[in-house]
């Protein structure tokens, strides 16, 4: 009966760490409601893997040979195999997209692009911490606050860190409405918060909506050959949610398959979170340059918002740059919620709505031009 | 300072770069999607006054 207790004896330290990890992972997703749709499978996904001789992933069985595990057929298949999971999911976000407050005020663009740059400080900052050029701009891309993206780049880089990458991508974009605060409050005074400005958007008829997936696509492709995967599945997507024919279709998008692939993604990547590749010092570094580049994004965002403001005659509220990060709608919100305060008759919702959208597809064309870069400088 | 963080500062250089190209390309996008049917109209319409 020796055998009932091979999995008990061949338990290591690390192993119950992981178990832990995966609760508490489970716990932020259902007690906190932080991203449930992916850190609950990601914290169940911890545990499956981490279990001694788990036949969740492949394993050499005497006698019989390797035996495949779900879990390391699902990352091959969905993950390995051209970014399936990450690309399909980005049909789902683009059919979520409204580019209209985009559309109707289009100098927010600006703002996407310039909230990227916390992308590439953490990238430089990674370096200075030890991590190769590869591993540090998979870590970069934290900073495009956009998991699925994150994923994907660390996945074609090929960088040993595909697990921590997501967890920290997935839970700072929860956490956003507790760190950009923070960030904004660094670099501008109450008064600079508390500028107000109109919203005169422009009408945008049904052929700009639907021109616009396919025109960004063209133009992302032709620049920056590496983000069309990314920014043509994204386009892809909200060109389904314009064209008012595919409502059902659309809507399947935005729901069922998003939950779905979601789900699969978090489990799968959770085959990545073996004890033995987890538990590392590089694991807790790459937490912490995950937190740098949210605050790095923020700030370059509101540090842009003050460097148009002095070409400007109509003021910009500089926290409206902050907004430039990909994470929707969190970031308006908080931009919203921060105006309040300075000034409780400051609405500023569609504004940072437009920037926000804007860092939407400015953090997909950020993960293109990583993708077509590093390889050209390792 | 290692060589990997001079790389680094190259790739933020070109990287926001690239992505500030393709983004303005996409803001005069934005400007001509967004321009009002009439105004372009008129636009045209005076266009053809001139040409004439």
């Amino acid at each position: 009966m020796s055998f009932l207790l091979v999995g008990l004896s061949n338990t290591t330290w690390q192993q119950v760490l992981m178990f832990g990890v995966g609760g508490m992972l489970i716990y932020l997703a259902i007690s906190k409601k932080l991203e449930p749709a992916l850190l609950l499978p990601m914290g169940f996904g911890a545990i499956l893997v981490n279990l001694p001789f788990s036949g969740a992933i492949t394993q050499s069985m005497q006698g019989i040979g390797e035996v495949t595990g779900i879990l390391d057929w699902l990352f091959n298949m969905g993950i390995s195999s051209a970014e399936a999971m990450p690309l399909l999911l980005f049909i789902g976000i683009g059919a979520m997209i409204d580019f209209g407050p985009l559309l109707a005020n289009p100098k927010l663009i600006l703002f996407g692009a310039a909230a990227q740059w916390g992308i590439f400080a953490t990238i430089s900052l990674a370096t200075l911490m030890g991590f190769n050029l590869v591993d540090a701009a998979s870590i970069g891309i934290i900073g495009a606050a956009d998991g699925p993206t994150s994923i994907l780049v660390s996945q074609v880089l090929g960088s040993r860190y595909i697990g921590p990458i997501a967890i920290a991508a997935y839970s700072y974009m929860a956490l956003v409405p507790i760190i950009q605060p923070f960030a904004i409050k660094l670099v501008t005074t109450k008064k600079e918060r508390a500028i107000r400005m109109t919203y005169n958007p422009r009408a945008i008829s049904k052929r700009a909506k639907i021109l616009f997936p396919i025109i960004v696509t063209i133009v992302s492709g032709y620049v920056a050959p590496a983000s069309v995967s990314l920014v043509g599945m994204l386009m892809f997507g909200n060109l389904i949610r314009e064209c008012t024919v595919l409502d059902s279709l659309s809507t399947t998008a935005q729901t069922v398959l998003v939950n779905l692939v979601t789900l699969l993604l978090g489990i799968t990547i959770a085959s990545t979170m073996k004890a033995e590749s987890f538990i590392t010092l590089q694991t807790l570094m790459i937490m912490g340059l995950g937190l740098m580049a949210f605050v790095f994004d923020t700030i370059a965002g509101v540090v842009f918002a003050k460097f148009l403001n002095l070409f400007s005659k109509t003021k910009i509220n500089p926290m409206i740059g902050a907004a430039g990060i990909s994470a929707f709608p969190m970031s308006a919100r908080v931009i919203q919620k921060m105006g309040q305060q300075a000034d409780p008759q400051n609405h500023l919702l569609m504004h940072a709505v437009g920037a926000n959208v804007a860092g939407q597809i400015a953090s997909v064309i950020a993960g293109g031009v990583i993708l077509g870069l590093v390889p050209g400088l390792i | 300072m290692s060589e990997t963080f001079f790389l680094s500062l190259k790739l933020m250089g070109q990287g926001m770069a690239g992505i500030f190209a393709v983004i303005l390309i996409i803001y005069v996008v934005l400007l001509f999607l967004g321009k009002p049917k009439k105004k372009a109209k008129q636009d045209e319409v005076q266009q053809e006054e001139r040409r004439s």
